[in-house]
Order: structure tokens, then sequence, then C-alpha cells
């Protein structure tokens, strides 16, 4: 079997495998359900993320160690990740293949030329990971801030390894990322010293919007899977909604078809993770090159060329993603997959300048401070951004989440949905509660999203911790954020008209919602009686026919008590007696009586709500709720507390 | 097959297995690293971890509690009396002692209409304090208005300066999440202990003043401006964080200066018809007695302010006063 | 660039031109297995999951048996359905009750039907009805006295009964019912009372059977402990089916425990079982006074043990915390036991 076949079968099997990995995750235990399927194991293998999150948290977290098998393997194999399993890789070689279709050889090779802005990836990582590391580097250096005996040897050292990298003959590149590395130890140890808590060591995660599989789970979960499985329903019974999808999958479309204008337009302009791992591939063993370098030029190893990387020639290393196109149509045999340097001779870093990666890497540590300069996840906190359970204290979430939407896509009611601008733009795409959506609000004994995060952004509950239940007692159950009635919406508050809806659905066990009892005289409700007969009391004006038979009406003479009303027509009201006061409730002729509404009116019992959201989700003023669930009182958060 | 090939092998077989090395190397570095740093569990939840660090007591051990009340208008003698009463300054600071006195700065306004602590007491106390030795006197509120401002339109600014003492704003990087060993509010709440840290004897100067939600705000209440955050959410159970203030600060002594007491209106006051003369001065080492002491100042019996019977109950102070008063 | 370009052949030619070499297809086959390998790897992982981890039970996410219309058991006034009755199997029952259900299992369970109703009038009351089908009615029994609420109230609905703060529990035939209340109001409890009569006169059960409960003696029994354990009793793994009762007089405490096996020689191994086991755990043998019944007596851990068989029963005291109370109590139960020549 030829490579480029194995090849092939390789990416259809690791696309099928993202697809299944897809389907399944929804809850359950058949076995097209979540049951035990690694459906994380793409964002675990690819170690963007877990080196971000290194850098962010200083931990890797369970499954992301998986990473290091691929950065391991890439250091001996090349970037057989992007040519053999990433499926967003496969997904644009197929689009770039039907583009190219027909296309002549000259003009298929002058799609695969290396392109000067290759480079923009490799920008792009150094942008990523700088604005992440800064925590790394806060955590690393307040530990040695703390300790006068590694401080002032660390000092001195990097003082000294810069003037002597000045002074002394070196190779220039030694040199410059010495001094770098040096100036900037030294630059953080002072700022750690004198600042002790400044707000230059941000960092921000963000790696989640370009990193190839996180795109491909979010365009999978809120776009592909939504849209297929629409008038199916064969993985939810309703419609999922994701409002804020939409950019998602523009995204994603725009992407797809600029593949059929340059194959592979994401891999090779943009993917921070193809960067990281053409970075790493300058180190491999095994490389594309060429036998000798005597050939008749022909190009027809480049004319399906994935990565741009000019096999022809001098072979850009970094670029090459193992696509193995360029070995058969050598008609020579002049290329393989070898242990040597090709003897075209090689470049095997990638196509960037000292000055463009320092760039990089300060816009990216200026960058963090300057999106935590709104606010959003301080005292600018957004009420409106309640998280699934779980969520760690912000800051610390928007440390780790990568915006994948696997807990969207797990959640068995459906509540859970991107977030736009509103936890600022850090939090852009990130996992939010909006109870309008969905067939519910989140339901009390349900921790999927906790144990489907792959990266502990929404940390691993277990039921009894949500509850609040057995050795969970005494920190009480985990608050999302509380319910506040409107009472410029609520029916029996604001319209005199009967209804408990959110207090008869509340869940949780005693009700956090509760009613008080309330007379409130109908408009227009103020009669004078005509005549009596037994129960049936006529009225000086006439009535709408039933409508105050609803049980809810009662009729009030003088000062007395109330009479429920049994029924009405047009002209009376009757009145359903209490049996052994007859004589006392019927109003007489000449009396003034008035018609009342009993109400209940609902109340939230801060110390029970739990923020669920199932009473905003069942509350029948559809447009804008009249009870609705802000991040009010959220555990995570105690600075969010509203009550002692 | 190596014979009949035209190149020598040798160089390219070695460039290979140093790539070999180096990658082998490499991968396993990675592999040692990503094993460093990994974290099977994830996070936990971040509740409660009680602080290890507790406050210390600053009170002077081996002194029984006391209490001296003088009486006069004249502010800066009454505290001059008040300590000499009690057995002087030096009873309490020693040479080389940094001194802390928690002041009371919590509105941007003047220092006659009584919501803050006088300047006057201020600069007479760091006084003493240095002619007992003191190396250091640090002057500090986490105020409500802006802290700048309060201090400065206070007289706080310019007493503290007065008298060589130094004044600490209630910056971010001053405050630490605090818990209260059996506490039930002070809990991770942010508590401006940079100041305490840097100091061996703390001193708290509050005056009279009636407190809408909690009855009055003296010594005790003083200590509420030690804590951050959004801490009016305190407000929901007044009494009981007072009784936990109680717990968290025990002070080397506490001047509550009844010059003037603001009778109504408080905290904030405004205008001098809220103040009435009651030309006293309580200075003593029990904040619960001295604040007993200084309820009736107010026209208020200890049984109008919850929070002191509460604290007695903690166990630390007693509101019968006059136990303790010397005379 | 050279003009090969412009007269290139076309893909297909181009990719056959030569064969696939040797090292190439061995590489491509290891790919392949290492494929292979994954694939397995992953179906390996997915059948190695907890549910108890991310359970939501939703009502999508329910039971799959359907409920038997004969068998739905009627309701009583003043209660609205709040939804279909699920169902649950031997399979599905922890979906439900989660770990309780080995309880069940252990007793003999068959199935479980659950509905909830809303009062009528108080929407916002409801109670839940668990019908917990057994196998046997000493089955259902097992389970009704295993889970006897301490400080429950008797009731007179059904031979077994008791009323809870928010629950009803009664044991029936091979039924054991439970209800439960979402609040503990008076309202609640005569609705309860209401559903569980009518589940009663659905379900006549015909005369009770004797079985080994009648065997306990009156004297010294403290009311309402007789229970079935339905297997390993005291720990004694194959010692099944017991009936214990909790007798107390004069001050000390003991159990008496009784169980009726297949032949008279299964009863006599199994008492044999169980003192050899004592005398494992460190027993002491205690001779028996003169006069006493053929029992053997093992003093362990300050307390005694008394065990006994008579014809296919195995009976005995348990933690008797006197010799001598202990042994009163074993002649009595012995007595019971329909010993001829008394």
């Amino acid at each position: 079997m030829r490579i480029t076949n194995t090849r092939r079968i390789s990416q259809i099997f690791f696309f099928t495998l993202f697809l299944w990995f897809g389907i399944v995750s929804t809850l359950g235990e058949r076995f097209f359900q979540l049951r035990g399927w690694p459906i994380n194991w793409f964002l675990q293998l690819d170690p963007l993320s877990g080196l971000a999150l290194l850098l962010a948290t200083h931990t890797v977290y369970a499954g992301l160690l998986w990473g290091v098998a691929t950065l391991a393997l890439t250091l001996f194999l090349g970037r057989f990740f992007c040519g053999w399993l990433c499926p967003y890789g496969a997904w644009q070689q197929f689009m770039g293949w039907l583009g190219k279709r027909g296309l002549s050889a000259p003009a298929a090779v002058e799609r695969n030329r290396p392109h000067p802005a290759q480079r923009v990836k490799y920008w792009l990582l150094a942008a990523l990971l700088a604005a992440a590391a800064a925590d790394l580097v806060h955590w690393l250096l307040a530990g040695v801030v703390r300790q006068p005996l590694l401080l002032w040897p660390l000092s001195a050292l990097a003082v000294v390894v810069v003037i002597a990298l000045l002074l002394f003959k070196t190779s220039s590149a030694f040199r410059f990322w010495g001094v770098l590395l040096g100036a900037l130890l030294a630059a953080g140890l002072l700022m750690e010293l004198l600042v002790p808590q400044n707000r230059w060591l941000a960092a921000a995660l963000q790696t989640g919007l370009l990193d190839p599989i996180a795109l491909m789970h979010r365009t999978f979960n809120l776009v592909i899977l939504p849209l297929a499985d629409g008038p199916l329903n064969l993985l939810s019974a309703t419609a999922r909604t994701y409002p804020g999808a939409m950019p998602i999958g523009l995204l994603f479309l725009l992407f797809t078809f600029l593949c059929l204008r340059i194959p592979r337009f994401y891999c090779r302009f943009v993917c921070p993770l193809g960067a990281l791992l053409g970075v790493l591939s300058r180190w491999s063993v095994w490389r594309i090159g060429k036998k000798e370098n005597r050939c008749a030029d022909c190009r027809l190893c480049e004319r399906d060329c994935e990565g741009a990387c000019a096999p022809a020639g001098a072979i850009r290393i970094s670029e090459c993603v193992l696509c193995m196109n360029c070995l058969d149509p050598c008609r020579h045999d002049l290329i393989g997959y070898r242990t040597q340097p090709s003897a075209a001779g090689q470049h095997d870093t990638p196509d960037w300048s000292r000055r463009q990666v320092v760039t990089s890497l300060a816009a990216g540590l200026v960058a963090a401070p300057l999106l935590r300069l709104e606010g959003a996840a301080t005292v600018g906190w957004h009420p409106e951004v309640v998280r699934p359970p779980g969520a760690l204290a912000e800051v610390d979430f928007l440390a780790r989440c990568l915006k994948c939407g696997q807990c969207m896509r797990v959640c068995p009611t459906q509540v859970i949905r991107p977030a736009g601008l509103q936890g600022g733009f850090e939090g852009l795409w990130t996992p939010m509660l909006d109870f309008r959506v969905g067939s519910s609000g989140c339901q009390l004994n349900c921790v999927a999203c906790s144990h489907v995060c792959p990266t502990a952004a929404l940390r691993p509950l277990s039921v009894d911790e949500r509850l609040g239940r057995g050795g969970f007692a005494q920190a009480g159950p985990l608050r999302l954020g509380m319910a506040f009635v409107d009472r410029g919406r609520c029916l029996p508050w604001a319209m005199d008209t009967p209804c408990i809806v959110c207090q008869e659905n509340c869940p949780v066990s005693p009700k956090a919602i509760f009613t008080r009892e309330m007379w409130q005289a109908v408009r227009n409700g103020r009669h004078t009686v005509r005549s009596v007969t037994d129960a049936r009391v006529v009225l000086s004006a006439p009535l709408v026919a039933g409508q105050y038979g609803t049980g809810d009406y009662f009729c009030r003479k003088g000062g007395g008590v109330p009479v429920p009303i049994a029924a009405n027509d047009a002209e009376a009201l009757t009145l359903a007696l209490p049996p052994g006061e007859a004589e006392k409730a019927i109003p007489a002729v000449g009396d003034s009586v008035e018609i009342l509404i009993r109400l209940q009116q609902p109340q939230v019992d801060p110390a029970r709500c739990i923020g669920c959201g199932v009473c905003e989700h069942e509350c029948p003023v559809q447009g804008r709720r009249a009870i609705r669930v802000t991040a009010e009182n959220e555990s995570r958060q105690r600075g969010h507390r509203l009550i002692l | 097959m190596n014979d009949l090939d035209p190149q020598p092998d040798r160089p390219e077989r070695r460039w290979f297995l140093r790539r070999l090395l180096r990658a082998g190397l490499g991968g396993l570095g990675i592999g040692a690293l990503g094993w460093a740093f990994w974290d099977r569990r994830g996070p936990q939840s971040g509740e409660e971890s009680p602080s290890n660090d507790p406050l210390p007591d600053y009170s002077i051990p081996g002194q029984a509690r006391r209490l001296a009340m003088v009486h006069g208008a004249d502010r800066g003698a009454s505290v001059t009396a008040a300590l000499a009463a009690l057995g002087g300054m030096e009873r309490f600071i020693q040479t080389g002692d940094r001194v802390l006195l928690k002041v009371n700065a919590a509105f941007a306004a003047p220092p006659m209409i009584g919501a803050t602590t006088h300047p006057e007491v201020v600069t007479r106390v760091a006084r003493l304090c240095f002619e007992a030795g003191a190396h250091q006197v640090l002057v500090t509120d986490n105020p409500i208005n802006d802290p700048a401002s309060c201090f400065a339109l206070t007289g706080i600014a310019a007493a503290a300066q007065a008298a060589g003492a130094q004044l600490l704003l209630p910056t971010d990087q001053r405050f630490e999440n605090y818990s209260l060993p059996n506490g039930r509010l002070i809990r991770r709440w942010p508590l401006l202990r940079a100041p305490l840290r840097q100091v061996n004897k703390v001193i708290g100067l509050a005056p009279v003043k009636d407190h809408h939600r909690s009855g009055a705000s003296m010594t005790l209440k003083n200590w509420y401006g030690l804590l951050g955050g959004r801490r009016n959410i305190f407000h929901q159970e007044i009494h009981t964080i007072i009784a936990e203030l109680a717990m968290l600060i025990r002070p080397t002594l506490v001047i509550l200066d009844g010059t003037a007491s603001m009778m109504r209106n408080g905290p904030t006051g405004g205008s001098l018809d809220d103040l009435k003369p009651t030309q006293t001065l309580i200075a003593g080492t029990d904040p619960v007695a001295v604040d007993a002491a200084g309820a009736a100042l107010l026209d208020k019996t200890v049984d109008d302010l919850p929070y002191l019977r509460m604290a007695e109950r903690l166990g630390v102070g007693t509101v019968d006063y006059r136990s303790i008063l010397v005379k | 660039m050279g003009e090969g370009l412009k007269n290139a052949p076309p893909r297909r030619a181009l990719s056959h031109n030569k064969a696939p070499s040797i090292t190439e297809r061995w590489v491509g086959r290891a790919i392949l297995v290492t494929l292979a390998i994954i694939a397995g790897g992953v179906f390996v992982a997915q059948s190695r999951f907890d549910p108890g981890k991310w359970r939501a039970q939703t009502h999508e996410a329910g039971p799959s048996t359907t409920p038997h219309a004969a068998e739905a058991p009627a309701t009583a006034a003043g209660l609205r359905a709040m939804g279909p009755p699920e169902v649950y199997n031997a399979e599905t029952l922890s979906d439900k009750i989660d770990g309780k259900a080995e309880l069940y299992l252990a007793a003999g369970f068959e199935r479980l039907e659950t509905q909830r109703f809303a009062l009528a009038d108080d929407p916002g009351r409801w109670l839940e009805r668990f019908v917990y089908t057994m196998k046997t009615p000493p089955g259902a029994f097992a389970v009704y006295s295993q889970q006897r609420r301490p400080q429950a109230r008797p009731l007179d609905l059904a031979a077994d009964a008791y009323q809870s703060a928010n629950g009803l529990f009664l044991a029936q035939g091979a039924y054991y019912l439970e209800i439960v209340g979402s609040d503990p109001s008076d309202t609640l409890q005569t609705r309860m009372a209401d559903l569980a009569r009518a589940f009663v006169a659905d379900h006549p059960v015909s005369r009770a059977a004797k079985d080994e409960r009648t065997l306990f003696p009156e004297e010294g029994l403290v009311a309402d402990t007789i229970a079935l354990t339905p297997t390993n009793a005291f720990g004694l793994v194959g010692l099944d089916r017991v009936f214990t009762a909790d007798y107390v007089g004069d001050g000390h405490r003991a159990m008496a425990f009784i169980s009726r096996r297949a032949t008279d020689s299964e009863a006599s191994g199994l008492a044999g079982a169980y003192t050899d086991y004592l005398l494992t755990y460190g027993g002491q043998k205690v001779s028996a006074p003169e006069g006493a019944p053929p029992v053997t007596i093992i003093a362990i851990l300050d307390q005694y043990e008394i065990v006994f068989h008579h014809g296919d029963l195995l009976a005995g005291v348990h933690e008797a915390d006197d010799l001598s109370y202990g042994l009163a109590l074993a002649v009595r139960l012995y007595k019971n036991l329909g010993v001829p020549g008394e």
C-alpha cells in the first residue's frame, strides 16, 4: 500500500472518530451515548491546549498529559499530527482537493508555493502563549522573591549572564536569546520585588480561539450538530438554540471557502498548533528531503504539497505536514522521508525574524493586562454571566476555558450557550447559562458538564457536593446565582393576575420560592347591590359573564370577610357561601360591595435559592422573564455574596 | 552496500545519531516536565483553608483589664490624664516598639462634626508613644470615602505628620484574605493586614457616635475599618460582625473620645447640632468595657447595644466596666 | 521551472508509475495496526465508566420499560398524576434509588413502579408512590423491616405498615409500598393514607402466610423490631432468610433469630457452620447448665451467642449481654418451636 493511501486512511479514521465523539457526547449509557467514550481525546492530544494551560495555571490537568506524547513524537517524526491526525487538517485538505480539481499542474504548483504570510501563524502562537505565560512567570518569580536565598543569587546571575553575553563574543542567536531572557528575568524579579501585586503579570488563555481542535469542537457542537440534528431530533428532543453561534459558523465557513483557493489555508497561515509543532519539527529526526541535489526541476512534487514547504528546493521543514504527496511524483525517486538532511538544503527554523518574535511576545504580554483593564473578571463583572456548576472563580476560570463547547454539547437541558461579549473580550464563547434557551433550567442532580470539561475550568463535582449533601452538608448547596422577581413584569405583582408557576416549579426542597397572599380590589370592581336571591347578588352595573367565576375572585361588603364568587353572568354574581355563615356574608340590597382578587405573590428566599433557573425557564412572561437568575450570590466567588 | 556507496556515510550517520539523541532527550524532557506539573484531580473547591497565621494578641500580657475615665473639654489634656491614670504610656509602649494607631477616618468630613477621630487625639497619642520610646508610629484606616481625601479633610494626615507618625493608605496590596479562627462571618475576607504585620502594638482611637444600624459606633465598631471588600454586606448582621471584630483585634489599648458625642444622625452626622459636649474621655485595655462605659454618653445602656454582650460571651471583655474602673 | 511540469502526466498515472517499496508497505501496515489498536483502546475506554459521576435524572433519560396497564394501582381522590408512571427493573433500579438498590436486589427484587401525584387543590404539594414488587412476601417484609424508621407510628392499614413524618411504608404480600410526601403536612398525610388504603384494597392478600414470625415468644419482645435479613445474616456468608427480633428484660437485651431451612440436615449443618464461624473470630465455648435444651453457647466480645436447631428450624440468641437472660430467652424460643415432650 502506498504511504499516501495509508495517510488518507488515517485521516479518515481520525475524522470519523472525531465525528463519532461529537455524536456520542449525549448524556446516557447506550453505546451511542456518553458512557466512557474519551470525547476529549483530541483536545488532550493537542499540545497547544496542554502547554497554554501549563503556562496559565502551572498545572497539566489529567488527560492533557496526552499532549506530551504528541510533542515527543513530533520530535522524532515532524508534524505528523497536522497531516495524519488533525480532523480540521483533514477537512481543509479535502476542501483544498475540491478546489484544485481540474487544475493544470503549473496552476496547482502555483497554489502551493511558500508564501511569506505563513509566518503569521508563528506570530499568533508567540502572542497567544505570551498572553498565557505571565501567570507562570508571576508564580515562579513570586516563589523566588519569597526566598532570599534564591532571589539575590538569581538576580546576580541574570545580570552577570547579560553582561557576559554582551561583552564576550558568542553566536549571535545565543547572545540574542540569552540577553532577552536575562533581561526579562531581571525585570520580572525587580517588578515582583517592588510591586508584588502588580497588574502586569496577568494571564489570559486565548489559544482556544484559534486552536484548531477547540475550533473544530466548537463548530461541530454549536453549529453543525444543531443544524444537522434539528430536523432529525436524534440527539436531543428539542431543537438546540445557541445565541452567538452565528459568528462561529461564519468563521468556519470562511476558512472552508478559503481552502478552495489555497489548500490548507488555516494550517498554513493561522493555525497556532501547527506553528507550535512546526517550531518543534526543526529537531525532528525523520524529515522529507532529497537524496541528490541534481534534478530536472519539474516541480511535480509540489503539485499536491499540503504544507507549501517547497520540497523541490530547500525544503521548509517547519511547514511540512508530512502529507507525503511529494514522494511518488518524483520520476527519479529523489525525494524520501529520511534521517538525513536534504541534499538540496533545508530551512530548519520557521521563516521569522527575531524582531517579529519579540514584537509578538510583547503584544501577547501586553494583551493580557489590557484585557483585564475591562474589569469583566473583577469589579466590572456582568451579572448576566451565570456560569455552569463547578466553574472556578472568574479569573481562574478564564485561565482554563478553551471555549471548546463540550459542556454546551453535553448539557441534557441545553441551557449552556456561548457567551458573547457579556463577560468581556476574554470571555468570548465561554459557557454561560441562558434559561430562555434549552428545555429546562440547570438540573439539580446533574454534574455532567463539570466532568466533561477537558481543562477543569468547570472542576469535577459530585452530585453530593452540588446539592450540599453528605460530606458537603456544611458548605451547603452550590449556588450558580440567584433569582430575582421583576415586580414590574410579574403577573401577580404587576397585573393582578394569579400565577405561581415559578413557585410550583422550584425544584429546591424546601422551595426557595414562596408566596405571600394578597387581596387586591379589581379595577372597576365597586358596585351597589340591586337585589339578592339566595346566593345570587344582582349588581348595579353590567358584568362580563364568567369573568369572576375562576375561583380567584371574592366579593366583600363593607369591611366584612371576602366571600368566594362561584360564577357570574352579565348582571349578577353567584356567591359560594360558607356553610352556616350565609346570613352574615350575603350583602343586602343597597349595600356597596367590592370585588377582590386573591393573589399569591412570589418571593425568593435568598438563603435557599441556588440559581438553577428552572423558574426563569418556566416563567410565562416569555420575552424578558419576570423572574430572572443573575450571578449574584454565586458560590464560586465569595465576593458576589448577597447575604451572610 | 556501504562499500558501493560512493559517499562516505560517517558524517550522515553521526548527524542522524546526534538528532536521535537530541529528540530522545527532548522527548524525555517534555515528558518529565509534563509529569512534574501533572494534576490528576483538578482544582478543588477553594473553600476554607483557615488562615495559618492568625493575628497576634497585641495586649500586654499579664496586665489586668483596666479602664480610666476623665472629664474635660481639652482633648489633649484628657488623653494625657487618662493615660496617667492607667499608669502612663510606658506601661503599654516600650522602647523600640512599632505602634499602629487605628483611627476612624471613615468620612471626608471636617474634624469638628465629630464623625471621625479628632486630630488632636492622634497627635497627642502619637507623641506619647514616641516619648515612651516607640520606634515607629503608623496611622491607618480603610475609610468609606476616598482614603486620601478622608485623611486630608479630617485633619488626621496633618496630625500624624506633625507628630512624626507615618500614614498608611489602604492600597490594594495591603489587604490579605483572612479567616478568623472560629469566626463565622470573617472568612477569607480581605483584611488590611500589611500595617498589622509591621507593628507589635495596636491602639484604637475612636469618637463616640450614634450609629443607625448598630446603635453606636465606638472602639469596637472602629475595627470595621480594617475590613476591605464589599464589607457593607455585614450590615445584615451588624452585631455579629462587631462581636467578631472584638475577637479579631485584641488591642494594646483603646481610647474613646467622648469630649463631644454625636447623639443622632450617625454615623455621618454633618451638623454641629448633632453633637453634645459630653466632656468625657475613656481609655482602657478592654474595648468591650470602654464601649459599655461610652454607651452612657449616648444615653444608651448595654442592652441597647447587643454586640457588647455578644462580645462578652465570646470571652473578649466585660460589659461591667465599673469593676475595672481605675479611681 | 522545467517544461516537465507543463507536460505533466495526470495524477493517477503518476501515482502508479512505480510499485511501493517494501519499507513503505510495512510502514503502512504498522500504521494500520496502530490505528486498530487506537480503535480498540477507544472501545475499551468507552466501556469503563461510572454513570454516577454525571447522571441527571431527567424524564427523557428515564426508564425503558413501560408500565403494565393492568397492574397500575388505583389512585385516590384529590390527587392528580404529575406524569406517567416510571418502571424500573433489576438493571435500572439503581437509576432511581442509587446505592439502595443493593438492599432490594438481595431480597429478590422484581420491579419498581413510581409515580408522582400533586394535590388537586394545592399543586405545590405532591407525593411520590413507590411500588416495589418482590419475588416473595418474605422479600417484601425483608425490605420493609430493614428500613423501618425508629420513630415511626404504626398504622393499621395492613399487617405491616407505619407512618413517618413525611412518608408512609407498608408491606402487603409480595409488595412493598413507599409513599413519600413533599412536606410533613397533615393534608399530605391524609392523602397518603387514602392512597395506601386504595393500594391495600387493590392487592388483597389471601391470609397472611404462617412463617417464622409467629414463633417468636411474646414476653420481652420489643414492638416492631421483627426483621428479616435476606442474605449474609450476622456476617456469615450462606446464612440467609433469617428473622430477628429484639428482646429486653431485667435490664438486659438480646436478639432472637429463627430461620427455616429446606431440610433438617441443612438446619443442623448451618448451626455448625455458624458455631465454627464464631469460634474462628475469637469465640469461646461455654458449657450449657444442667437441664438446658441442647444448645451451643459461645462467649464472644463480652456477649453471648446461643445456637440450636430443631427439625428444619435454625434458631438462637444473638448478642445477649447477659448469659442467664440469653439462656432464658433461648429456652422460651426453644419451647415455641414446638418441641414435644415439654
